[in-house]
């Protein structure tokens, strides 16, 4: 039996080491709830700008013609995107900080790999979209290429990361086919379903 | 039972290599400080067990000169992928074996 522990704890031990070797463990649920919020004043900003929280065919129309806004907008979202990085950043590098361990190990490096490719493919579908009037796809191709970074960068982090990128394509391709829903799905997905995952990554693995 | 137990690599038995085996199942290469933080060894401890799995070809070492300075890439050869899990399966085995009893 004695002999029976000691092979136990080794299993144990390879278990633990594979884990702790290949999960971004610095990853803050803070930030997650932080981006939820910047989604949110998104979607407020997209309501006070079209005095309404369903894309009708008129706002689309009214897009075309309107410059000023459009490119009010694409300053405002940009500004966002950067904000809810510049958080994640941050408060991972702090979070890694405190358990002293370096923000850039070969984990995070996979984590953030894995993640920007979709998100920099996603920057050129957009900008091509905008380019080209099709106002109705930028919300459902954000949502669904955020989702597919998340699922593809969730394999070096948390489960909660997976769950968060597959209702994330689940609300882009609902505003595909429910277009005039839009706006809310778009809350849903980066507004609540980020900060429902930031909490509970945030009681689960930051509290202490 | 025997025969199981002869399958038990005595390389592997050490808490160390059996540490860097399993950071390099799951990992393509890791470098000497990354595997060090991982491990939570001293630098000599990690060299004496990285030298002796090398002797073993089950990993392979390679020094890089970034500038001046010098970074050890650590990296797990096929064959030590097929000792570990050798091993690996031997410790299962033995486990449900005595669970069973």
């Amino acid at each position: 039996m004695e002999e029976n522990n000691k092979n136990i704890e080794s299993i144990d031990q390879i278990k633990a080491i594979m884990e702790r070797s290949t999960t971004f463990v610095s990853l803050s649920g803070l930030s997650g709830i932080l981006s939820g919020i910047l989604a949110i004043i998104g979607v407020y900003i997209l309501y006070v700008s079209f005095g309404s929280l369903i894309l009708s065919d008129d706002i689309l129309q009214s897009l075309q013609n309107e410059q000023g806004l459009l490119n009010k907008l694409y300053i405002i979202f940009s500004g966002i995107f950067l904000l809810a990085i510049m958080f994640a950043f941050i408060l991972s590098y702090l979070k890694s900080k405190k358990k002293g361990q370096k923000l850039f190990n070969s984990s995070s490096k996979r984590f953030a790999f894995n993640l920007f490719i979709p998100i920099i493919t996603a920057i050129f579908v957009v900008i091509s979209l905008i380019n080209h009037h099709e106002y109705w796809l930028v919300i459902p191709m954000t949502l669904i290429f955020y989702g597919i970074a998340l699922i593809n960068a969730g394999k070096y982090s948390r489960q909660e990361i997976l769950d968060l990128g597959i209702g994330c394509i689940f609300s882009g391709v609902l505003s595909m086919y429910f277009v005039e829903f839009s706006f809310i799905l778009w809350g849903i997905g980066f507004g609540i379903l980020n900060i429902l995952t930031g909490i509970t990554m945030y009681y689960k693995y930051d509290r202490n | 039972m025997k025969e199981i137990i002869a399958q038990i690599n005595k390389i592997f038995e050490n808490k160390v290599r059996l540490g860097i085996m399993s950071a390099l199942m799951v990992n393509e290469r890791i470098d000497f400080k990354e595997l060090k933080s991982l491990l939570d060894i001293t630098d000599g401890n990690l060299s004496s067990n990285a030298s002796v799995l090398e002797k073993e070809k089950y990993i392979k070492i390679k020094k890089k000169f970034i500038g001046k300075k010098t970074s050890t890439i650590y990296s797990a050869t096929t064959s030590g992928k097929d000792a570990f899990k050798v091993h690996l399966l031997a410790l299962e085995m033995i486990i449900r074996n005595t669970l069973n009893k």
